[in-house]
């Protein structure tokens, strides 16, 4: 009973975004209005939502005494944000506290980790090739082949590399991903499709 | 206590507490002789101590050499990515784009880049930012994604700090949802978070009433999302794209099929437009553009050291796959 | 992010604290894992609390909260209060009632997606993959190139369909088309994480030493 009001609903869901998207109905159009506020709701709620269960989650390890350097590291992230974010009088986000604090700390964190990815990638490049070696091997020499296209020669050969690069780019690649696009738009339309007409039910 | 002594308590390593360790005990014989050679004429001294790098350093030395010549190359001067045709002709469209908007005209900003990509278009998107300012143009900026809002509200107070007023820039916020929050502000227009004068004419001509969309894209929310959930709706609003190089690949069709009008979207074309606009930007106000440009020559280094070992973990296995196969063709 | 420090100690404290998070997390490369660790999980708070300021104070305040308390015309947004509401506290709810505002959130995500593969991407790409009437030689050439790699490509898709073997030769070709894409698509991504990593140096040895202008 629980499964098939679940579907029911999501069915309902995306059919009234839809037949709202290829039919102007004004009925139709008030609902699918209301329909996309509440999605847009329902979206800050969850937002809102993860924040609160790690919170709970983090000050029952402390209470707990688990892994307190750890839990104290996630509720000072998330008390530095919000408390001077959500204190009377300030701006949210546009607070000059919150704005130091994504200077600080919040951007320099995800910059320098995912920095951390350009020596790590190598590494695991170089290591899938003990799994599959043939295709890991076309795919390392297509990244190589691009990067050599990109490198900065002078002369003939630096312009022959430049009209290459841009051929390449303009003809097979975006060849590959029209393709590509094509297939998965048309793979997750499908998919999309079985799940909101209820034929996929693991999405429950 | 003898060197003999000393040897024989060398000879016995303690037991290994993990396989590094137990993968450096055999070094232990070597060691002795050594100490026998070296320090005969001296065996009070106490022997060197050899310093012991674990494993995780050990496995971290290539990345940590690659970040410290990375730095190195960082001095190294005069050294251009150079663009190719197609850069150029991408430069061309983003400019003719914003040189054909009128004076006073209103343009939608999506300032979506994440923070992991957006050092790479920092310097493009500050310039288009420039240059749409001295182009008259008025900036209505708007966020689909967290980590896009946090950017944009830096850039929102570089521009203020650089006197744009509400009547050449407004604030949309943050919108949750993504594709939800982008049909949002395809049917509902700016909504009404956003106050000021700019922000009262636009909420009254609708989201049909801006003469361009900028898309400055990254992972979650970019061009894509918004030709397959703005421009069905509102086909008449121009979309142009500053996209970072990982997103290019997929950008590129969308480009090609004519759904953005024009697309900025590798390191060259970046440089390239960057240099366009500061020759031409405006002396003081938010046209400024005075943006140092990411550093070539390092760029370039990391290039190389990526193509050799590109090229020499796949070398290996495509010259064997070729001789096998040549091999096959021939019998 | 740089320039964007502000002047004075603040921005003195922001550089030096920047400065630190960066080191902690390249500290990771001479194999210290728990400083990588804590500055991880800091991250993750980070992270967390800015998505919920930014969901409380620039969706829910504005679009939901304050209509109700300010109007009562709104009877649709009681509603839309109490499913938030449902979704927020769900954890403690029982599955069956949080399961209403989660379908209807996935059932119209999907549909968004559904809608928006099929006009935005399935349609104009498939017209863009074909090659235009009044094409001259140099881009008759190019597209006629392009719809020779699209199509096995698209084919590379079709799983579990009876094809043969023509059809799995040029299926196996879009597959070994497709990784060389993917390839090149790889090459894209070093070059942007290569610029992260430059950029995080320069602001190392430029906005923290000044060794750099």
């Amino acid at each position: 009973m629980r499964r098939s009001i679940a579907a029911a609903l999501t069915a309902l869901a995306g059919l009234v975004v839809l037949v709202d998207l290829a039919i102007a109905n004004p009925a139709l159009g008030g609902l699918a209005g209301w329909l996309n506020q509440l999605l847009v709701l329902l979206a800050a709620g969850a937002g809102v939502a993860g924040a609160l269960m790690l919170v709970v989650r983090h000050v029952g390890r402390l209470a707990r005494r688990e892994d307190q350097l750890g839990s104290a590291a996630v509720l000072l992230g998330i008390g530095l944000v919000l408390l001077p974010g959500l204190a009377p009088g300030s701006s949210g986000a546009d607070a000059p506290a919150v704005r130091w604090v994504v200077a600080a700390l919040l951007a320099p964190l995800v910059a320098a980790v995912l920095a951390l990815l350009f020596p790590l990638l190598l590494v695991a490049a170089a290591r899938g090739l003990r799994i599959r070696p043939r295709e890991t091997a076309l795919i390392l020499a297509a990244a190589a082949a691009v990067l050599i296209l990109l490198l900065p020669i002078g002369g003939p050969v630096g312009s022959w590399l430049t009209t290459t690069a841009a051929w390449v780019r303009e003809v097979p690649i975006a060849a590959v991903f029209r393709g590509l696009l094509i297939g998965v738009a048309a793979t997750g339309a499908l998919t999309a499709a079985r799940i909101l007409l209820g034929s996929d039910a693991t999405h429950d | 206590m003898t060197e003999s002594q000393d040897a024989n308590e060398r000879r016995e390593p303690p037991q290994p507490a993990s396989d590094a360790d137990a993968r450096e005990s055999p070094e232990e014989p070597e060691r002795v002789e050594t100490v026998q050679s070296g320090e005969a004429a001296t065996p009070e001294e106490p022997p060197t101590p050899r310093m012991r790098l674990g494993p995780g350093v050990r496995a971290g030395i290539p990345s940590l050499a690659l970040v410290v010549l990375l730095a190195i190359a960082s001095f190294i001067p005069g050294i251009d990515l150079a663009a190719s045709g197609s850069d150029v002709a991408a430069v061309r469209d983003l400019e003719a784009v914003v040189a054909g908007l009128p004076r006073g005209a209103p343009v939608l900003v999506d300032v979506d880049g994440d923070l992991g990509t957006y050092p790479e278009i920092r310097y493009a998107t500050r310039a288009a930012l420039a240059d749409l300012m001295r182009q008259g143009a008025n900036l209505a900026i708007v966020s689909f994604t967290p980590e896009g809002r946090a950017i944009a509200v830096a850039e929102i107070a570089r521009l203020r700090n650089l006197g744009a007023g509400p009547d050449r820039l407004v604030d949309l916020g943050f919108r949750s949802g993504g594709e939800p929050a982008l049909v949002q502000l395809a049917g509902s227009g700016i909504g009404p978070n956003a106050t000021g004068p700019l922000a009262d004419t636009l909420r009254k001509g609708g989201v049909g009433s801006f003469r361009l969309a900028l898309v400055i894209g990254g992972a979650d929310i970019g061009p894509r999302s918004w030709v397959e959930q703005v421009q069905p709706r509102v086909p008449d609003l121009p979309i142009a794209a500053i996209t970072p190089s990982l997103l290019l690949p997929e950008v590129l069709p969308y480009r090609g099929s004519g759904q953005l009008i024009a697309l900025v979207g590798t390191l060259p074309a970046a440089l390239a437009y960057g240099r366009q606009v500061s020759a031409r930007a405006a002396g003081f106000g938010p046209g400024t553009f005075t943006d140092r440009s990411p550093n070539n020559g390092a760029i370039v280094f990391g290039m190389l050291v990526a193509i050799a070992v590109l090229l020499a973990s796949s070398g290996g296995s495509l010259a064997g796959w070729a001789r096998s196969a040549w091999r096959r063709a021939r019998s | 992010m740089n320039g964007f420090f502000e002047t004075g100690a603040a921005g003195t404290v922001a550089t030096w604290l920047a400065v630190l998070v960066t080191l902690s997390v390249w500290s990771y490369l001479v194999g210290e894992r728990r400083l990588l660790r804590i500055s991880q999980l800091l991250l993750a708070g980070l992270a967390t609390g800015y998505l919920a300021l930014i969901a409380i104070r620039e969706v829910l305040i504005p679009q939901l909260i304050a209509p109700i308390t300010t109007t009562s015309a709104h009877p649709e947004l009681v509603v839309d209060l109490a499913l938030v509401a449902v979704l927020v506290v769900g954890r403690w709810l029982p599955r069956r009632l949080v399961a209403v505002p989660a379908a209807i959130l996935v059932g119209g995500t999907l549909g968004y997606a559904l809608g928006g593969a099929v006009t935005g991407t399935l349609l104009p790409q498939l017209a863009a993959g074909m090659i235009p009437v009044a094409a001259g030689p140099g881009d008759a050439l190019a597209g006629a190139i392009g719809v020779a790699i699209t199509v096995p490509v698209l084919l590379s898709f079709l799983h579990g369909v009876q094809r043969g073997p023509l059809l799995s030769g040029v299926a196996n070709t879009g597959r070994w088309l497709m990784l060389g894409g993917i390839g090149a698509w790889f090459g894209f991504l070093l070059l942007s994480r290569l610029a992260l990593l430059v950029d995080r140096i320069s602001f190392l040895l430029g906005d923290w030493l000044g060794l750099l202008r």
